[in-house]
Parts: C-alpha cells; structure tokens; sequence
C-alpha cells in the first residue's frame, strides 16, 4: 500500500506539470509596431490577370451573342405564396432565365474583373441616378450592372413592405425594409468595392423575388439584351480576360471564364458565347 | 482499489505526454479552399518570401502561445503608455526621465517596448517603474524626447487569452469560429466571430458591436441560449475578454477577407475553370497570383499602403467608429397605455410586418418560417428545410414573443434597439426612421412587453 502511495506521488510531477503542447499557460505577447514594412513593390500594384502591355494604342469594341445551346424551356410562372392580392395580381414570370426567340440568352454579366492599364479616361457613370424598384413582388431589373460609390436608391411600387437585402462577398451586406409606395427618395444602397461576381439581392419577405447587383469599379462591363447580345466599347487594345456570368449557369457559363480576349485599336472583336445549360 | 488508482494514475503519465500538438488558429473555410500558393505564398528569387493569406494573418496575430499585439488595431492590448520628457547630456550618467500614464502599484522588474524613435520595436527587459515620473539610468544607447513606449505590452491580451481558454473556448473554439468541442450539440450553435458579425448590440444593422455590448453579453449571458450568465468575474477579467473577443474577430475578419479577395480567381475550383477555360497557363496564372501577393505589401508609402494595409485601416475605421454609433431614441418611452399597445399591434401586423415572422400570435411561426429559402453559399439551390437561415446557414425560429425570453436583454432599451438596429445576421431587419418613427417603435415596444401577460 505504502508503495503504491509513494509511486502515486513520484508520478505526480507528471500529472501536474503535463506534456508541453496545447494552450500554454503564460502566452507570450510581441508588440508589432503600427505601420507595415513594404516591401518596394511596382508602385502601380498588379492590375489584375493578363499580361496587358504597357502601352495602350488605342482603343476598340468587343460585342458578340450569348447563344442558348439547344431548346430552352418555356419561361415559366414563380409560385406566389402569400400576399397574393398584390403579388399575384398578374402571373409572376421566372426571369432566372430568358431565352429570345432566337436562342439569345438576356442578363449575361460580361465583365473583366480589375480594370487594365490605360484607362480610356475617367470612369464617368453620367449624373442620372441608378435605380432599383420593386412592383408586384419582383425586382426591377432583374441585373444589374453598379457602379461603386454611386447611391443606388430602392424604390418600391407596392402598397407593401419589402425587406430588400443583398449578400455581397467583399462589402458590407445590407438589409432594407422599404415601406409601401416609395415611389422618391427611397433608402439607397452603395457598394464601396467591387465585386467579383455578381451578388444574390433578395426580398425577405417575399422568397420567389430575386435579382442580381454587379458592383464594378471601371466600365468594362455589359448586360446583354433580350437578343442575347452585348457590346463593351472604348477597351483598351490588348489582351483582356472576359467573364460571361449568369445565374442559370451555375456562375460561370462553361467554357467562358477568364477567358483571354484580344483588342485591337480601332477595330471590333466579335464572340459568340455557346450557354450550355447546367 | 489502491492498484486501480496507482495504474489508472500510471496510464494517465505514460499515455498522457504523447506531445498534444500546440494550440493554434484553424485557417478559415475560405482560406482552405484556396491553391496552396494563395495560402503560402511564394518565395521571390532573392529568397524573401512574397506572403501569402496565412502568413499574413499569422504575421499580425500570431498563434495562441504567441500573439502578437498589432499596434494598428483598435484593440486594448494592456500595458502602460509612457513618454520620454527628459534625456540626460551625454557626458553626464547615461539616462533619461520619463513619464507614465497611470503609476504601477508593484515595482517589479518590467519590461517595456519602444513604439517610437530610433529603437521602434525593441523591448527591454527588468527596468523598475514605481513611479509616475522616474529616471531610467545605465541604458546603452539614449532615447529622443518624445519618444513613446509602453510598460509590461500585451498583459490584458495575456489575460484574455488565459480567461477565454477556461471560460469561452469549449463553445466558440479556439480561433473564434464557434466550434469548439460541444458546439455541434448547442442549438442555437455558438457564435462565430470571424466574420466580425455580432446579433444583440447597440449599434445598427451590420456595424460592429460596442464594448459594452460584449461586456453586456458577457456579465448578462443570453437568456434562452447557453450563453451563461459570467457575473463572477471581476471588471478587469470581463474587460481582457471582452478585449480578447474583439481581437479575434478582427483577426478572423482580415483572414476573411484576403481570403475572399483570392476567392474568386484563385481557388482550386477557379483554377481549374480557368486553366480549362480560357487559355491561360498554369504558369501565367501562378505570375499574376505573385504580382498580386507582392502588390499586398505596398511599398510602405501612403500612396501605396498595400491591399493588407488598406483592409486593416478597413477594419479599424469600422471597430472604432461602433463605439460611437450606440442607437438612442429622441424621444422617451411612450407611456405603456391599453390604446399604446393597440397602436403596437397595429404596426406589429402592417406597416412593420412583424407577423410575417413572429406571426399572428406572436408564438414565432409567421407564414415566412414555412417558406423554402435559398441557400446563398450553394448558388441559390434552395435549403433542404423550410425557415429562416441566419448568415452561417442555421435554421433559427424567430423569437416567441409570448415566452417573455429576450436573447438581447429585456429592457425597454432592449426592445427598441432590436427593432431599429435588426439582427440581420438572422434576418430580423433593422426598421430605419423613414419607416417607423420612435414613437411608432415604442408603441410596439409597449405591445411586445405586454404579450406574455396577455391570457393564454
């Protein structure tokens, strides 16, 4: 017994002081002082993927269709579930994907991510105001290309609230309960950075509305139309990496990511992008 | 008996030093989904390393064992500021008078930490302070006037991290990420703080919570949640957690948002698109990854601070503007009338939509908790379960206002910043004056308070 006891207590020291590892009792703190060493780096930082040259000749044009692949499903109707004497006073169509007669596929973001060198003068997003509304429970427009920096007002035509909330990646979200019948001087939303990619907006009140914000800190950037086509002008001549983005393509539409685009001054690059369904 | 205690004993001493690996952050979700060189970096050819999203978070945070007090952020890290107001002449004995902001009450051997002049950084060891105005003598190299420094650096840090390895760590886990050992069997799930996202606080919408929120909910606890009541621990103890909270958010939200900066180019799923896409090789994509991480240092100038620095100044303008960004009404409670919490109820069902949620009865099952939303984090597909989701994908209910259980306190004060500040981290929005007035919020202050007295 008297052994055990002893050998108990020889083996405490380990038992107290324990195996070095996991949380130390007494963290050791350096202090770092305020300002970070640079490290002399190209003072014009990276503008972004591709190996644009320096020297910008000119300017050109970039236009093209985004072509559905195949047959599209008819555009069909969202499902109302609740304040249906406002929401489903007519049918709701499903503008997640719309498909023109001629197999042009409409709201495709095409977009070059930063800004290359040599921007064609200022990024001048005129003095109109940008406007978001919301009538009969469904965003207007559905894309949207925003400037950054520039108020975008949230209006709402309904005679009921929508709690209008965006999720953005790189900026602070921000969730707007807009009242019935602002039709002036809404509450706005401003992007502080751009994104890169176009970012969810929703109602959470309503959770058929839906709608996608592209926040963008140059002009490189298009929607296309209800024919499929879109057209980015004044790009300075080199090699560019395009984006074509839409929701229905689970993102990226397949095969067109970063892709690398060549312009040359004074002439027009045509692309016509394939949408292959997800 | 004594043979069991003794080889239990023997087992724990022999199986018990197999080397438990060092505590240390987890990288974020969005850190791990990066290519290896986006999180490591790369080495330039004359051998420095071009930082990559771990090195920088671990550069000015260090590891649990090792933090390190980044003087940029707006965290309290401890220690007593102090200045030099006196240097001796050089012929005379080597030293200089300094002053402290506030007096030591024991006059150990300390060590204090430059923060400015010649010596920027260096730390010296068992000088003795006890007073507020002292001289400091036998020193090598003499101090500037002016220069600053502080005494004993990073205690409050220290302490923090202590406290919160007792007390916090076993819920919100090691780095802050909410998911230590008994999360997974918490409902609601433990706060993350990586995201710097915070849901009862004074301030509104998506701005940071104050110190005193934190302290609040620490002292308080969060009735209806596991979040204990931490009332026993003494103001200073309250104050280095609180302290160690905020800093590991901003350590969890700079990791953040590198990470997401890199996210969209240069994850192992962007990758592999955009190698298959668009005609650019592994090796252009790796240079402008370089080009990138190298821009992230700056170049140390104010016209070229660098993304890492520019994020910072980000985080710091947003942590101290909250301190000042507490909600308060212009107007008084609305006295608690029959007719007030008629007007309660009025806006409770149109104008604020609180039924939408909270529903007709107040019981927290409103028509939108039957709705299927779609889930942000996996392209819109919608979630698997009818219900709200809050920011990390947990099904949350909206409160059942006939319990009388308020997770943000119960107060008046309470009430109304919930509804004017919202929770939108779960999607309870904030109200903005141009929808209700503060007296239209007291009205519905009133009601709430008065349902779980209504008869059942």
């Amino acid at each position: 017994m008297r052994a055990t006891i002893t050998a108990a207590i020889a083996l405490l020291p380990f038992l107290v002081v324990g195996c070095g590892g996991g949380a130390s009792l007494e963290p050791n703190v350096t202090v770092k002082l305020s300002a970070l060493a640079g490290r002399g780096s190209d003072s014009d930082g990276p503008t972004g993927p591709g190996p644009d040259g320096p020297k910008v000749e000119g300017f050109g044009t970039f236009e093209g269709q985004i072509i559905y692949d195949g047959v599209a499903a008819a555009q069909g109707l969202l499902s109302v579930t609740k304040d249906k004497e406002v929401c489903a006073a007519t049918d709701l169509p499903d503008e997640s994907l719309i498909v023109g007669a001629d197999g042009g596929v409409a709201n495709v973001f095409v977009y070059i991510k930063k800004a290359p060198k040599g921007k064609h003068g200022d990024y001048d997003t005129g003095a109109g105001k940008f406007v978001f509304d919301q009538k009969q429970c469904a965003f207007i427009p559905h894309a949207m290309i925003v400037p950054c920096n520039k108020p975008l007002e949230v209006l709402n035509a309904d005679p009921i609230p929508h709690n209008t909330r965006n999720v953005p990646k790189k900026n602070t979200g921000t969730s707007l309960l807009v009242g019935g019948n602002v039709r002036d001087g809404g509450s706005t939303i401003e992007y502080k950075k751009a994104e890169a990619e176009p970012i969810p907006v929703k109602c959470d009140y309503h959770s058929w509305m839906s709608a996608y914000h592209l926040p963008i800190d140059h002009p490189f950037a298009a929607l296309s139309g209800n024919d499929g086509k879109f057209r980015i002008e004044n790009i300075p001549s080199g090699v560019h990496q395009f984006n074509f983005w839409h929701e229905r393509a689970g993102g990226y539409i397949k095969g067109y990511r970063s892709i690398k685009v060549t312009i040359n001054a004074n002439e027009t690059t045509t692309l016509d992008v394939k949408y292959t369904a997800n | 008996m004594s043979r069991l205690f003794f080889s239990s004993i023997l087992l724990v001493s022999i199986v018990g030093c197999g080397g438990a690996p060092d505590a240390q952050f987890v990288p974020g979700k969005q850190t791990l989904e990066l290519i290896p060189e986006a999180r490591r970096g790369f080495k330039a050819e004359d051998g420095t390393p071009i930082k990559g999203v771990r090195q920088w978070v671990d550069e000015l945070f260090g590891t649990p064992n090792d933090l390190v007090a980044w003087q940029r952020l707006p965290v309290n890290y401890g220690g007593i500021a102090g200045a030099v107001v006196s240097v001796d002449a050089p012929e005379a004995l080597a030293g200089f008078t300094v002053n402290l902001d506030e007096p030591f009450e024991s006059p150990d051997l300390l060590k204090f930490t430059w923060l400015s002049g010649d010596k920027a950084g260096e730390t010296i060891d068992g000088v003795r302070f006890d007073h507020t105005t002292m001289k400091v003598s036998e020193v090598s190299e003499l101090p500037q006037v002016g220069d600053t420094f502080l005494v004993n650096p990073g205690r409050l840090l220290q302490d923090g991290r202590k406290l919160y390895m007792e007390h916090c760590v076993h819920c919100h886990g090691t780095s802050g990420d909410g998911n230590g050992p008994t999360a997974e069997y918490l409902n609601p799930r433990p706060r993350d703080y990586r995201l710097g996202r915070f849901k009862f606080k004074s301030t509104i919408d998506s701005d940071k919570p104050t110190r005193a929120d934190l302290d609040r909910i620490i002292r308080h606890g969060i009735p209806g949640t596991y979040m204990p009541s931490f009332m026993l621990l003494s103001e200073h103890e309250s104050k280095a957690i609180v302290e160690y909270v905020r800093w590991l958010a901003m350590r969890g939200d700079l990791e953040h948002r590198l990470a997401s900066e890199l996210g969209s180019d240069y994850s192992l799923k962007a990758v592999k698109e955009i190698l298959a896409d668009g005609g650019t090789s592994r090796e252009e994509h790796l240079a402008s990854l370089k080009a990138i991480l190298i821009g992230w240092a700056g170049d140390g100038t104010e016209d070229n601070p660098g993304f890492v620095s520019e994020t910072a100044d980000e985080l710091v303008a947003a942590w101290t503007a909250a301190e000042e960004a507490t909600v308060n009404p212009t107007v008084s409670r609305v006295d608690d009338t029959e007719e007030s919490r008629k007007i309660g109820r009025g806006l409770y069902l149109k104008e604020a939509k609180c039924v939408n949620c909270h529903g007709n009865a107040a019981r927290g099952n409103g028509p939108q908790t039957r709705d299927y939303e779609k889930n942000d984090a996996k392209g819109g597909e919608p979630f698997g379960e009818p219900g709200l989701h809050d920011l990390w994908g947990n099904v949350i209910k909206p409160r059942d206002l006939t319990a009388g259980i308020y997770r943000g306190g119960r107060r008046p004060i309470d009430i109304y910043r919930r509804i004017r500040g919202g929770i939108t981290v779960s999607k309870m929005p904030p109200h903005p004056e141009k929808l209700l007035n503060d007296e239209q919020v007291w009205h519905i202050v009133n009601y709430v308070l008065s349902i779980p007295l209504e008869g059942k």
